[in-house]
């Protein structure tokens, strides 16, 4: 029967992945231009960003997930095909994700020594060309071990999914436990979610340390 | 906008119950989570091999869980029959655990080697160079990721609706499951958390300004 | 609890059985890399020691044997009567014992950030040697003064100059009341105003009898507070013995090189 369990409980493990893979590049992605507003020289803009990133962050992730499952079929209950519950899981990582993500790139750049821009003005480069071809690659390496972490995160992150009904792991976890009324399902669950993260974050730390030695502190 | 403000003064003394409900068990779950982490924290500096083995398999298992699978497991897992409120501090306390064990020991490998040495030098026993200088230190430097953190376990309240706490999400969801007014009641759902994290976010930042100023006059 | 008694070193030195520091044979070994090769190397009670030459000749680790923060992998040490062989286990109570006898003042000074002057100077007495805490803040103002920081007492080393952190570390070290004293590049970190106050303060301690083993780039210093001149390289002593006959007109080739090298760059 255990058996059984294990193999029931693994057929949540793309969807586990999916959320996790796409969840992030959305935040990843999104995450760029909103620390370019965030660093924005114009008072307004970088207010504006700041109050984006610190109310996102600051409500929790499965309110975001309800709000944006739901939410839209207040208004229209056509709506509700739209945000499928696939679409709405992603949507709602991507954008907790891409307020993360700004500040882990903010962080990135303070770190980055401050005279790779003088020397770039100094070389008499437009800013934005210093801004693409200097900074960014290097802001990037910079971010690589934060943002690994964080993708890390999003794996566990990605079991709040299972409350607006997506079918990966704890999904799979709960049906199980509800027909076997035990807490096995759970433990097995926890397993799978370990197992996920601790290549990760053997991957995450190679990667790191070949991008380490390209950066100007 | 309208909608919004006429829901929230409609159901406003049900959600703010929840929200007490929230910062209660987010309380219980620091009262009972912290000092296990600061435990588990030491039992890592142990000369022990088999109790920082432990230790550290503890904090894995920790940390590697989502906490809504530890929520469940915790829930239906413990033969005995505890209350929701309960069940969820215990899970949540867990994780808190394994989480700050590993700031906690960020904290005290952060303090200068060479300070360990000076106090070696002047004959210090190692409790007293743990006990003097290494703690005191450490757990400074600790606090503001901790404080963090607790933000972040505070949000993690909104998951115990799913083993039946009557906190502020539940709450949320059985209004708007009434009356459909899904986004009213998610927003402000959202709101009430943010009204606690937001500002609390801020203080911890200003607070963590404030000691990296205070640790680079040396 | 002996009274540390100065004695008039420069006379008696010859005359005093056993040495306060006697380095047998010592090897330090870092997987294949040596980077002490079988140095021996005494210092009577009262003397001073100045051991000067390039990076990486092994001073700073010479020094370190001495209260065993490096263990030697081959040798003896014996320090204040205490012999302790490279291979043979020492307890925590014995280190810690031996340590108590061998104040040492480092480089980055190595202060207790979070404690005040006072209380950096008091505590170790309290741990380490079981004082009160009057006893033990009363030997601390006692300290402060001689080392001229009276009113510095309830200063946190943030607030302090370096040369005033470091007069705060060896009024440290000085509180346990050590039988010799070791300074490993004290005034390395310094600007030369700041390394001045701190050179004054060992001055004085050599003029009072304490036996000192000090590892510097002040060659002046070197030449004209040191009895006794060690020269270094590659983990061996290239020259040693009288400081001004050494400057004046060194013996070895390495040493004539280093000197040159050094003094050419004021």
């Amino acid at each position: 029967m255990t058996g059984n369990i294990w193999s029931f409980v693994a057929q949540g493990i793309f969807a586990t992945a999916q959320l996790t893979v796409f969840g992030f590049a959305l935040g990843a992605a999104l995450g760029l231009p909103l620390v370019v507003m965030r660093t924005a020289s114009i008072g307004p803009v970088r207010w504006m960003a700041r109050g984006f990133i610190e109310i996102v962050r600051g409500v929790p992730l499965v309110v975001w997930l309800f709000l944006i499952y739901n939410g839209p079929t207040q208004f229209d209950p056509r709506l509700g095909s739209i945000f499928t519950s696939g679409a709405s899981a992603i949507a709602a990582i991507g954008l907790v994700s891409a307020a993360h993500m700004a500040e882990i790139y903010r962080g990135s750049l303070k770190a980055i020594n401050h005279s790779q821009w003088e020397a770039g003005a100094a070389l008499g480069m437009p800013h934005i060309d210093t801004a693409t071809k200097v900074i960014a690659p290097q802001m990037i390496r910079v971010a690589v071990p934060a943002s690994a972490a964080y993708a890390i995160g999003l794996i566990k992150d990605s079991s709040l999914a299972s409350t607006i009904g997506v079918f990966e792991i704890t999904y799979y976890a709960n049906t199980a436990a509800g027909s076997t009324s035990s807490a096995l399902p759970f433990f097995i669950a926890g397993a799978y979610y370990i197992a996920l993260t601790i290549p990760s974050a053997w991957a995450a730390r190679r990667l790191d340390i070949r991008l380490r030695r390209k950066v100007a502190r | 906008m309208n909608g919004i403000w006429n829901d929230f003064m409609t159901h406003r003394s049900e959600l703010i119950d929840g929200l007490s409900v929230s910062i209660r068990l987010a309380l219980l779950t620091f009262a009972l989570g912290l000092p296990t982490g600061l435990l588990l924290a030491v039992a890592g500096f142990s000369r022990s091999r088999a109790v920082r083995i432990i230790a550290i398999i503890l904090v894995e298992i920790g940390r590697g869980m989502p906490a809504l699978v530890m929520l469940q497991l915790v829930y239906y897992g413990i033969p005995v029959t505890l209350t929701g409120f309960l069940s969820a501090a215990i899970a949540l306390a867990l994780t808190t655990a394994a989480y700050t064990s590993e700031i906690i020991r960020g904290g005290l490998q952060a303090v200068p080697e060479a300070e360990i040495e000076a106090g070696q030098a002047l004959g210090l026993k190692n409790v007293h160079v743990m006990r003097d200088i290494v703690i005191p230190q450490g757990l400074r430097i600790a606090i503001p990721p901790l404080l963090s953190f607790c933000i972040i376990m505070f949000q993690a309240t909104s998951l115990a609706f799913t083993i039946a706490v009557p906190e502020l999400l539940a709450h949320a969801r059985s209004i708007a499951n009434v009356n459909f007014h899904y986004f009213n009641v998610f927003v402000i759902a959202g709101l009430l958390y943010a009204v606690i994290t937001v500002p609390a976010s801020l203080l911890t930042d200003r607070l963590e300004q404030k000691m990296s100023r205070h640790l680079q006059m040396q | 609890m002996t009274e540390h008694v100065p004695l008039d070193t420069k006379d008696l030195s010859a005359a005093v059985a056993s040495p306060a520091i006697k380095l047998e044979n010592v090897e330090k070994r870092f997987g294949d890399h040596v980077v002490l090769k079988q140095v021996s190397l005494t210092v009577d009670e009262g003397q001073v020691l100045a051991l000067i030459g390039p990076s990486g000749a092994g001073k700073s680790t010479l020094l370190r044997c001495i209260n065993l923060l490096e263990r030697p992998t081959g040798g003896t040490i014996t320090v204040d009567g205490v012999t302790v062989q490279a291979d043979h286990k020492i307890n925590a109570r014995e280190l810690a014992a031996l340590r108590s006898r061998v104040g040492m003042v480092f480089q980055s000074f190595n202060l207790f950030p979070h404690m005040t002057a006072l209380r950096n100077i008091a505590l170790p007495q309290q741990r380490v040697l079981g004082r009160s805490k009057g006893e033990a803040e009363e030997r601390a103002h006692t300290l402060l003064r001689r080392v001229g920081l009276a009113d510095k007492a309830l200063q946190y080393p943030g607030r302090c100059s370096g040369g005033q952190q470091q007069r705060i570390a060896i009024a440290r070290a000085l509180a346990l009341d050590p039988k010799v004293m070791l300074f490993d590049e004290p005034t390395s970190a310094l600007d030369p105003e700041l390394g001045l106050e701190v050179l004054k303060v060992m001055r004085e301690l050599a003029d009072e009898g304490m036996t000192m083993a000090i590892v510097t780039h002040e060659m002046q210093f070197a030449r004209d507070v040191s009895d006794h001149l060690v020269v270094m390289s590659d983990g061996g002593i290239t020259e040693e013995g009288d400081p001004q006959e050494i400057f004046a007109a060194p013996q070895q080739q390495r040493t004539r090189d280093f000197l040159r090298a050094v003094l050419d760059r004021r």
